[in-house]
C-alpha cells in the first residue's frame, strides 16, 4: 500500500501538483494495485469509468486479451511515455505489479460544430468548415473522398511543447518529388521549434521564400477546397487543434479560384474568375496610376476630366501621394478595427469610418473626391480574392507602387511592375513554378486562368499545378 | 548553363528579341531608304529570313562558338546593348522624361536587366510572356487609324532605283536583327519537342504579319514626302488617334514599348550569359555586375545626338555580318571538322 501511495505522490509531483491532474488508486481484479491518471479538464469521466468497467469484467473472466477494447492499448510502463500520453489528453491506467500501463484513446477536448468559415463564405455548395479537432477535420475530408489511396501521415514537431502535423495526399496523383521535399522540410522543422504556436511557423519552414509578399501555401478552412486540391495532386497539411488546412504546392492563380466557380454556370463562373484576376491588377496599380497621372501625366486624360481634376486638386494642400496615403491609412485603420470589434459594432464602424470620416475629410479640404473614389475602388478590388492571405499581400504591395509613381510617374510603375514580374518568375511553391501556366509558358493551359471549362469535357478543368510536376 | 526550353519559348524569346527596341522606328528608316517599293522589299526580306531559319534549323548543331567567335559575339552584343540604351534614353527624353536625370532612368532600366540576369535562366526565358497581351493591345489601337489610311499610297510600284533596292533590303533584313539568337538557343530546346518547318513557318508568318502591319500602317498613313521628318511614326500615329477615354494614347504605348525594350535588352544579356558561361553549370554574379556597370558608364558616355544618328545611319549593316556571314563561317568550319555543339 505504501508503494501505491508513494507512486501516486510521485506522479502528482511529476505533474507539478496541478489541480486538474488526477492520479487515483483503484481496485483492479487482475492486479490489486492500479492507478488511474488523467487530466480532468481533458477527459470525459463517464467514458473513462465505462472503459475501466469493461476492462475489469474482461480481467475477471480471465480473457487472454483482457486489455483489448476499441479504445485501449496495453504497453510496458515508462514514466516519460505516460507523461506524454496524459499531456495529449489520454487516460492511463497504471498496473503496478505487472509494471504495465493501459492507455485509453478518448481525449474529450472541447470543440465547436463544423460551421462555415466566415472568411471563406460561398453562395452555393457545402457550408461546412474545419474546426479545432483533427479527427473531425479528417472525417470531413474522408466523407468526401471515399478512396483507399488518400494517405494521411503524421510528423511530431517541437522540442518542448510537442504538436502533431498531419499531411495527406492522394497516392495516385501526388508528385513523389514534392512529397519528399515536404517531408524533408517538416523533419527540418522538428527540432528547430519549441512548439507549434502559430500557423506562420509552418509557413516559414515550408515556403520556398518566406520573405516574399506572396503566400506560397494556401490556407483554407473549407473541406471542399481541400478535396479539390487533393485531386489536383497537391499535398495538404493540418496542424493539431487548428481549423486551417495548408495546401502546397500552389500557384498564384489558384488563390483566385473559388468553389463558386465550379458550382455556378460555365459562363458565370468564367466571368467572375475574370473579374477576380482583373481585381489583382486594379488592387495593386490603381492608386499608383492615379498618382502618376495627377503628378506627371495630366495630358493623357480627356480635357473635360483633366480640367475638373485640376480644379479639384488645386485646393488640396498636399501632394497626391500624401493625399492617397491619408485615405489608404484610414481604410486600413477601419479594416483593422472592424476585425477586432464585436460583430454588432462592425457595421457602425463601417458607416462612421466610410461615410462620416470620408465626407468630413473631403469637406475639410484634406483630400479630393477623386482620391476617395480611387482608394475605395482599390479597397474593394483587394477584397475580391477568395483568400485572406493574398488580400493582405496585395494591399501591402500597392504602397511601393504608389511611391514609385510619386517619384517617376509611369516610368516608376513600369520598373516596379517589371521587378514584380521577375520576382514572380523566380518564385516557387515547393520548387514548382508559382505562376504556371505563364511560367513555364503553356499556351494551351493559359486560358484556364480566366475560363472554367465544362464539367462534361474531360481535361478542361483548371488544374493550377501539373501533377507530373513542372519544376523550376 | 544547364536549362531546357520548349520550342514555343524559343519562338516567344526570338519574337521579342527581334521586335523589341526597333519596332517603333524601323518603318520610317525602311520606307525612307527603300523608296516606293520599300514595302515589297520588307516581304522579300521576310521570305529570305524564313529560308535562313530553315538553314539554321538544319545546321544549328554545328554552331559551336570558338574562343574568338565567342568574344566577337559578346563584343557585338555589348555594343548593341549600349547603342540600344542610348536610343531608348534619347527617345524617352524627347517624348516623356525630359526633366529626369539620365543616370536615374538608365540605372533603373539596368537594375531590372541585372535582376533578370542573376535570376535562374527560366526567368529570362519566360519574362517575354508578360508582354504578349500588349502585342494585341498595340495592334488593336493601331486599327483605330484604319479610316485615315490610304491604300493608294502603296502604289505605284517599280519606281525604286537599284541603290534604293540594296538599302531597302538591308533595312528590311535589319528589322529581323537578333536572329542569331535562334542558333544560340536552339540546342537548349527539349529533344522530345520536335521542331518542324511548319513551326518555323508559323513563327515567321506571325512576326512578318506584325512587323509588316506596323510598316504598312506607316506607309499608308503618311505622305512619302513627310516621312523623313518623323522619327517614331508609329508613336506619332497613336498620338493622333482620338479615343473618348484617353487623350494621349502615345504615352501609354511609349511605356509599353519601353517595357518591351527592357525585356529585349534582358534577352540580349541572356545571350551573353549563355555564351560567356556556356561551360559552367552555375554562373557567378560578379561578371554580370561588371557587364551592367560597363553598359551603364558607356551609355552615359555615348548619350548624345551623334550616337543616335550613328545608330540610325548604320544599324542596317549589323544583320549581314553577325546573322549571315559569321554563323555561316562557324557552321562551315565546324562541319568540316565535324564538331557538333555540346549542351
Amino acid at each position: 500500500m505504501l508503494q501505491l501511495e508513494s507512486m501516486v505522490e510521485k506522479l502528482k509531483a511529476t505533474f507539478y501538483n496541478s489541480v486538474d491532474f488526477i492520479a487515483r488508486e483503484i481496485s483492479f481484479p487482475k492486479d490489486q494495485y492500479a492507478i488511474l491518471c488523467y487530466y480532468s479538464s481533458m477527459a470525459n469521466k463517464k467514458d473513462v469509468q465505462d472503459i475501466v468497467n469493461v476492462l475489469k469484467v474482461q480481467t475477471t473472466f480471465n480473457e487472454k486479451d483482457w486489455d483489448a477494447t476499441t479504445a485501449s492499448q496495453k504497453e510496458a510502463y515508462n514514466l516519460e511515455t505516460l507523461v506524454e500520453y496524459v499531456c495529449q489528453g489520454y487516460t492511463v491506467l497504471l498496473l503496478l505489479n505487472s509494471q504495465q500501463m493501459v492507455r485509453f484513446t478518448m481525449p474529450n477536448l472541447p470543440h465547436r460544430s463544423p460551421d462555415e468559415p466566415t472568411n471563406e463564405a460561398i453562395l452555393r455548395g457545402a457550408h461546412e468548415g474545419f474546426i479545432e479537432d483533427t479527427d473531425v477535420n479528417l472525417g470531413l475530408i474522408r466523407k468526401r473522398m471515399r478512396v483507399p489511396d488518400l494517405i494521411v501521415k503524421k510528423v511530431t514537431v517541437g522540442t518542448d511543447n510537442k504538436a502533431d502535423v498531419y499531411y495527406m495526399y492522394l497516392a495516385r496523383f501526388a508528385n513523389q518529388e514534392n512529397l519528399t521535399d515536404l517531408e524533408r522540410r517538416l523533419n527540418n522543422m522538428k527540432d528547430k521549434i519549441d512548439g507549434l504556436y502559430a500557423s506562420g511557423q509552418l509557413n516559414d519552414f515550408i515556403e520556398d521564400n518566406p520573405m516574399s509578399p506572396f503566400p506560397q501555401i494556401m490556407n483554407t478552412e473549407r473541406p471542399d477546397r481541400v478535396f479539390a486540391n487533393l485531386t489536383e495532386g497537391k499535398i495538404v497539411m493540418m496542424a493539431d487543434f487548428s481549423p486551417t488546412a495548408y495546401i502546397t504546392p500552389v500557384t498564384l492563380f489558384s488563390f483566385y479560384q473559388s468553389p463558386d466557380d465550379f458550382n455556378s454556370r460555365v459562363i458565370v463562373g468564367s466571368f467572375y474568375r475574370m473579374v477576380r484576376v482583373f481585381s489583382f491588377i486594379t488592387a495593386i496599380f490603381l492608386p499608383a496610376f492615379y498618382i502618376a497621372i495627377v503628378s506627371f501625366h495630366y495630358e493623357v486624360l480627356p480635357i473635360e476630366l483633366s480640367k475638373k481634376l485640376k480644379l479639384d486638386i488645386s485646393e488640396i494642400p498636399y501632394r497626391p501621394i500624401f493625399e492617397a496615403l491619408i485615405v489608404e491609412i484610414i481604410i486600413e485603420l477601419i479594416r483593422e478595427a472592424s476585425v477586432r470589434l464585436p460583430q454588432a459594432l462592425v457595421q457602425t464602424i463601417g458607416i462612421v469610418g466610410g461615410l462620416v470620416v470620408g465626407d468630413v475629410i473631403i469637406n475639410a479640404g484634406l483630400v479630393s473626391n477623386m482620391v476617395v473614389i480611387v482608394v475605395a475602388l482599390t479597397a474593394i478590388s483587394s477584397y475580391v480574392a477568395p483568400s485572406v492571405e493574398l488580400n493582405t499581400s496585395v494591399r501591402v504591395l500597392r504602397f511601393p507602387f504608389m511611391f514609385a509613381a510619386a517619384l517617376l510617374g509611369f516610368f516608376g510603375i513600369l520598373i516596379g511592375a517589371l521587378i514584380l514580374g521577375v520576382h514572380l518568375c523566380n518564385l516557387g511553391s515547393l520548387k514548382s513554378p508559382y505562376i504556371y501556366p505563364l511560367v513555364p509558358f503553356d499556351p494551351k493551359k493559359t486560358k484556364q486562368i480566366l475560363f472554367r471549362g465544362k464539367h462534361t469535357t474531360s481535361g478542361t478543368q483548371p488544374s493550377s499545378f501539373d501533377p507530373r510536376g513542372k519544376k523550376l | 548553363m544547364n536549362f531546357t526550353i520548349t520550342k514555343v519559348q524559343l519562338f516567344v524569346m526570338l519574337f521579342f528579341r527581334t521586335t523589341g527596341i526597333i519596332f517603333i522606328a524601323y518603318s520610317e528608316a525602311l520606307l525612307n531608304a527603300g523608296g516606293r517599293d520599300a514595302w515589297i522589299m520588307f516581304f522579300i526580306a521576310a521570305a529570305f529570313v524564313f529560308l535562313q531559319l530553315c538553314v539554321y534549323e538544319k545546321c544549328y548543331k554545328y554552331f559551336e562558338l570558338g574562343k574568338i567567335t565567342r568574344w566577337i559575339y559578346i563584343f557585338s552584343w555589348v555594343i548593341l546593348l549600349i547603342l540600344s540604351l542610348v536610343y531608348i534614353q534619347y527617345t524617352l527624353n524627347i517624348w516623356v522624361l525630359g526633366n529626369t536625370p539620365n543616370y536615374v532612368t538608365l540605372l533603373l532600366m539596368l537594375l531590372v536587366s541585372y535582376y533578370i540576369s542573376v535570376s535562374r535562366p527560366s526567368t529570362a526565358v519566360n519574362m517575354p510572356v508578360f508582354i504578349i497581351p500588349f502585342v494585341f493591345v498595340f495592334v488593336f489601337f493601331l486599327l483605330f487609324a484604319v479610316p485615315e489610311l490610304r491604300v493608294s499610297q502603296l502604289f505605284p510600284i517599280g519606281k525604286s532605283s537599284g541603290h534604293e533596292w540594296i538599302m531597302g533590303m538591308l533595312y528590311g533584313l535589319a528589322s529581323f536583327t537578333g536572329l542569331e539568337g535562334y542558333l544560340v538557343l536552339r540546342k537548349y530546346v527539349l529533344t522530345e519537342d520536335k521542331m518542324r518547318f511548319k513551326d518555323i513557318l508559323i513563327y515567321q508568318t506571325i512576326i512578318t504579319v506584325f512587323s509588316g502591319f506596323l510598316m504598312l500602317v506607316v506607309k499608308m498613313y503618311f505622305a512619302p514626302a513627310s516621312l523623313p521628318y518623323i522619327t517614331e511614326p508609329t508613336l506619332y500615329i497613336l498620338k493622333s488617334i482620338e479615343v473618348t477615354f484617353v487623350k494621349r494614347l502615345d504615352i501609354f504605348f511609349l511605356y509599353m514599348w519601353l517595357g518591351w525594350s527592357i525585356i529585349s535588352l534582358s534577352l540580349i544579356v541572356f545571350n551573353i550569359r549563355i555564351v560567356y558561361f556556356q561551360k559552367e553549370r552555375k554562373h557567378k554574379k560578379i561578371p554580370m555586375v561588371v557587364l551592367h556597370l560597363l553598359i551603364f558608364f558607356s551609355s552615359i558616355a555615348f548619350l548624345n545626338i551623334r550616337s543616335v544618328e550613328f545608330l540610325r545611319a548604320h544599324f542596317q549593316y549589323i544583320y549581314i555580318p553577325f546573322t549571315v556571314i559569321l554563323p555561316a563561317f562557324i557552321i562551315w568550319k565546324n562541319k568540316r571538322r565535324e564538331t557538333k555543339c555540346a549542351k
